[in-house]
């Protein structure tokens, strides 16, 4: 099997003040142009590692290794070139046109005396495209949907060239039709060989699109799988801490509670 | 106003509309060193000023030096408040807000009341007190205990302006209503009516400091607008660079304060004007701010030294102008992006 592109070596990390550890001996491999989905209760740690992920936060102990390297030896620009991160939400009050805000994921790659030429327009030009928004670049920040909104988030992600993206619950706050717009662009994305972890709360999202589902609970990962050797009834009811029945429809998995 | 269908077209473009705004304010320099009072209200012919001594050294120095200073404080003000606005991602923030301009006030009705109304003294304590307004608010944000930076800078600055300003109103009360109030509150709405090329040219290496450092890195402001966590995965030291065009926010402030006294609203509304002109980009937000500030300051200061015999404060000029603009731009589409 290939070297993973990062991997989460033995974490702990603590928040100042706080007694019990968030992370608490993790060790996670992602390997590359593989979704890997995140699944675990709220306050289970998924965003503290997302925020390890791209050396937002340190761990107190254990090591996040970025294609081998220790990611704390890497320039923030540089982590910014391999790393990219897609924030469940974000609000802006200045109204920037949709290749304004893409533009602005190609700031690690530029210095910061510098402003974006011809060739961070047409990278994040295509970054619109591929996000299936090609028509909309100068349309305003403030005058599209929720699942535009997300899509845009992406592809700034995109701009920044990086080869591993980072998702948190991106198909939080969206309607049925911009949840499927949404998997079908991450759908896109893995066929172009993107390595990506999300996290998520939506099963019918993860079963969509994840090739391994990593099951979180008390600051540890629980399993790691294939949605098939993962998604039974015992590791999920394991995982939310309630009892949870798995139901094939049309060969697609629905999951209940009582 | 009547606009040919290929003149709207062109005027679309955000790159036009810069050139433009430079344009306006090449033009409204030169006019207004021929403009004032002498030797009658209104313009001054280049024969009559050729042929007149004294027009002459009006202009070299004391309508130079004045509208220099104006274009200076004008660029600072404005981009600076841009500056301000995004690096708290909140279009209500203008370059005083954390503690300066209000520490700035105390400081020179301090040294009014307390200390006489030297001119240099007065501006000097302006600026202490305005940097000490500035380091309590830095000072009490560490302290806060919830919300995060950005947050806690803004309820710090809230803060420690109340108290500046609630100094100030005890020494109104205090000062003596015939000889100091009078000159408190003129120095409070600001005013160029004293300014030399002495003054002038001792604040032109804090201005020129300030306002490249803002001009170079105005594509960043964009950046430090995100959220911290966004700001960081983008691969930029958010910390280092906000505190890097803070500092030069704040330095440009303290000159355009220490030359000026206190110019309200500029630093509100230009910057706002600026983006509705050429969209919300900072590497054209800054330009078109610089240039649109520049233009503003110096056609209210026009205003304030001709249109009375006496001088009207720059700050009520700059107040009431701006409001109209602000109103006038905010409620009609006149200039529609493309």
């Amino acid at each position: 099997m290939t070297d993973p592109i990062l991997r989460f070596d033995d974490l702990t990390y603590r928040y100042p003040r706080r007694s019990a550890p968030t992370l608490a001996g993790l060790t996670l491999d992602l390997p590359p142009g593989q979704v890997t989905a995140l699944l675990g209760a709220n306050g289970a740690g998924k965003s503290t590692l997302l925020r390890l992920a791209y050396g937002r936060a340190h761990p107190s102990s254990g090591r996040v290794l970025l294609e081998g390297r220790p990611l704390s030896e890497y320039p923030r620009a540089e982590i910014g070139r391999r790393v990219a991160l897609v924030p469940q939400r974000e609000y802006t009050p200045f109204e920037y046109s949709l290749l304004e805000y893409v533009l602005l994921g190609r700031a690690p790659h530029l210095h910061p005396l510098q402003t974006p030429g011809e060739t961070d327009c047409q990278v994040a030009k295509d970054a619109l495209a591929t996000v299936g928004l090609a028509g909309m670049a100068d349309r305003s920040l403030h005058a599209i949907s929720g699942g535009e909104h997300q899509l845009v988030l992406i592809a700034r992600a995109l701009a920044q060239q990086a080869s591993l993206l980072l998702l948190d619950e991106p198909t939080a706050h969206l309607d049925l039709a911009n949840k499927q717009r949404l998997v079908n662009c991450l759908r896109d994305l893995r066929a172009r060989g993107v390595t990506i972890l999300l996290t998520s709360h939506e099963p019918e999202v993860v079963s969509a699109v994840a090739d391994r589902i990593a099951l979180m609970n008390g600051g540890r990962i629980l399993h790691t799988g294939t949605p098939d050797e993962v998604w039974t009834e015992e590791f999920l009811s394991a995982t939310y801490g309630i009892r949870l029945r798995v139901e094939q429809v049309d060969g697609r998995r629905l999951v209940l509670w009582d | 106003m009547t606009v040919s269908p290929a003149a709207r077209t062109a005027l679309r473009s955000p790159a036009a509309r810069l050139w433009l705004l430079g344009g306006l304010l090449v033009v409204t320099f030169v006019l207004s060193l021929f403009w004032g009072r002498y030797p009658q209200p209104g313009l001054l012919t280049p024969a009559q000023a050729a042929a007149d001594p004294l027009a002459q050294s009006l202009i070299w120095n004391l309508r130079l030096p004045r509208l220099v200073a104006a274009l200076l404080v004008g660029m600072s003000l404005s981009a600076a408040g841009l500056a301000f606005q995004m690096i708290f991602s909140n279009p209500l923030v203008e370059p005083g807000f954390l503690g300066v301009s209000q520490g700035a006030a105390f400081g020179a009705a301090f040294c009014i009341v307390f200390l006489g109304g030297a001119a240099w003294l007065v501006q000097g304590s302006a600026v202490l007190f305005g940097v000490v307004g500035l380091a309590f608010s830095y000072l009490l944000a560490r302290r806060i205990r919830f919300g995060g930076w950005v947050l806690r800078l803004l309820l710090a600055g809230i803060a420690v302006s109340a108290f500046f300003s609630a100094g100030v109103g005890l020494l109104k009360y205090l000062a003596d209503p015939l000889r100091q109030l009078p000159e408190i509150t003129f120095w409070l709405l600001g005013g160029l009516w004293s300014i030399t090329w002495r003054q002038v040219l001792a604040a032109a290496p804090l201005f020129l400091a300030g306002l490249t450092v803002l001009l170079l890195m105005r594509w960043r402001l964009n950046l430090l607008a995100l959220e911290d966590d966004v700001a960081v995965s983008l691969g930029i030291a958010a910390g280092r660079e906000r505190l890097v065009l803070l500092l030069a926010a704040v330095t440009v402030t303290a000159a355009s304060i220490s030359i000026s006294g206190l110019i309200g609203w500029a630093g509100l509304i230009i910057p706002h004007l600026a983006r509705r002109l050429v969209g919300a980009d900072a590497s054209r937000t800054v330009p078109a701010a610089l240039l649109m500030g520049a233009t503003f300051l110096i056609l209210c200061d026009d205003l304030g030294r001709t249109l009375l015999a006496g001088e009207i404060p720059l700050g009520i000029l700059t107040s009431l102008l701006g409001a109209l603009v602000f109103i006038l731009l905010m409620t009609r589409p006149i200039l529609p992006q493309s």
